[in-house]
């Protein structure tokens, strides 16, 4: 497939370089620059600049190009030499470029506010300076830790939390007040898998990488609704399966049905709360 | 689609043909509507380019049946599936919401007149692995009708 790294212009590299330097020459002895070449060489610096880029809307990892014009992203596409999509996306990175600019973006702090523009559960989200919304913050903070003390306290953190900004929580919230209730969203998902890992396979990580997926026979798809969320690393396991349908079964386990469930060779639905039974 | 057809029953002149709309029991079903038939833009459809796009499908009130997915492999990337939606005519009622929800600029999926944009096959060909699907005892009576007429063209005929 042919690819264009630049998009079309009338200048070719060397017209761009003789009419710089005829600008800039034009600039010292004081000459009037005409308004064609002036023109021409605007449209040149104005040009789509393409930079690699990691589709953020899962985490496949699908690799795309982003195209930048004046700071704001005007287009995107898959990276035909990424390994993992090989210039592919699905509909959530065919948007990349537009959900930038959604009208619902949160760009700045907003505060449920009354009509006085005091802080009020009740009240309707207005936008305020990041200063207002600190000291809004720093008041609700010592309130609580005044009355309720470490008790009353928590800080739910992210797992996107590089190892520094992580030792500098941990150390402000059990130093500094003293209190065990920190926690990262990671507990909600993660932290289960790892016991599970560590349990099954010996390691605290998946064990396999996706290079894997078209040396595997038979996938076991337990809990995961691959189609829906990570619909680019379905493809290539669906891929497999095509590569050789009689030797490659897929399984797949879940509590409700959902898209990765059409079709497969086994789909097991579950009762919730009846899934460890099959780990024996 | 609404379910019960409130204006075909509304309507004072009748427009609607609700006696269309009847299935098997006498109950009238939306589904049998024929609204159009919707037919995909090959070369606009994203899904069409290997990009995971199910948006039409997702729309479709009868999912997996009036659009289905088709599975194919893609030769340029070597390991990924394509995932490309098909329209069954004998499903689809030709109710737009496909056509709403692609995502491109002007969608690659529409609806046009069942009569515009259907082809039809030859009274005297039966597909034998879906004679189930086919009305073969209509096919038949349909050929016989066509043979009656018949006459054989004589050679002056064929060649001038």
């Amino acid at each position: 497939m042919e690819q264009k790294s630049k998009s079309a212009s009338k200048l070719s590299w060397g017209d761009f370089l003789k009419l710089s330097a005829a600008a800039a020459a034009a600039t010292t002895v004081g000459m009037a620059i005409p308004e064609e070449a002036k023109a021409a060489l605007e449209e040149v610096s104005s040009e789509w600049q393409w930079d690699k880029a990691v589709c953020r809307f899962c985490g496949t990892g699908c690799g795309i190009m982003v195209a930048t014009k004046n700071d704001r992203i005007v287009a995107v596409k898959g990276d035909p030499l990424n390994p993992v999509n090989r210039g592919l996306n699905c509909i959530k990175g065919y948007f990349t470029a537009k959900i930038m600019y959604g009208e619902d973006r949160l760009t700045k702090p907003l505060l449920r506010m009354n009509e006085k523009g005091e802080f009020d559960k009740k009240g309707k989200f207005r936008p305020v300076s990041w200063q207002k919304a600190y000291e809004i913050m720093v008041q609700k903070f010592k309130e609580a830790y005044s009355e309720l003390g470490p008790e009353g306290i928590a800080m739910f953190s992210s797992g996107q939390h590089t190892i520094m900004e992580r030792y500098a929580a941990a150390k402000l919230w059990k130093a500094g007040f003293r209190s065990n209730n920190i926690d990262p969203n990671a507990r909600h998902c993660m932290a289960s898998a790892v016991a599970a890992f560590i349990q099954t396979f010996g390691i605290d990580e998946p064990a396999g990488c996706y290079d894997d997926i078209e040396l595997t026979d038979t996938f076991v798809v337990w809990g995961s609704n691959m189609a829906e969320m990570h619909p680019v690393l379905w493809a290539r396991v669906l891929d497999r399966k095509l590569s050789d349908p009689d030797r490659v079964k897929i399984v797949v386990l879940s509590t409700f049905r959902h898209m990765t469930m059409d079709g497969m060779d086994i789909d097991i639905l579950l009762h919730p709360e009846t899934g460890s039974l099959l780990h024996v | 689609m609404c379910e019960d057809v409130p204006c075909a029953f509304a309507c004072p002149t009748k427009a609607f043909d609700i006696e269309f709309l009847k299935n098997e029991k006498g109950e009238v079903d939306i589904n049998k509507a024929r609204m159009g038939i919707v037919v995909v833009d090959y070369n606009s459809c994203i899904a069409h380019w290997g990009l995971q796009c199910d948006a039409c499908v997702r729309a479709c009130p009868l999912m997996h049946k009036a659009i289905y997915m088709d599975l194919k492999r893609n030769k340029r990337t070597g390991k990924h599936a394509m995932l490309v939606p098909v329209v069954d005519p004998e499903y689809c009622t030709g109710c737009g919401l496909c056509e709403h929800a692609c995502p491109i600029d002007k969608p690659a999926i529409y609806v046009l007149p069942r009569e515009v944009a259907l082809g039809k096959i030859g009274k005297h060909y039966v597909r034998g692995w879906m004679e189930q699907k086919e009305n073969v005892e209509e096919k038949i009576r349909e050929r016989e009708e066509e043979l009656k007429r018949w006459r054989p063209k004589t050679p002056e005929e064929y060649l001038n």
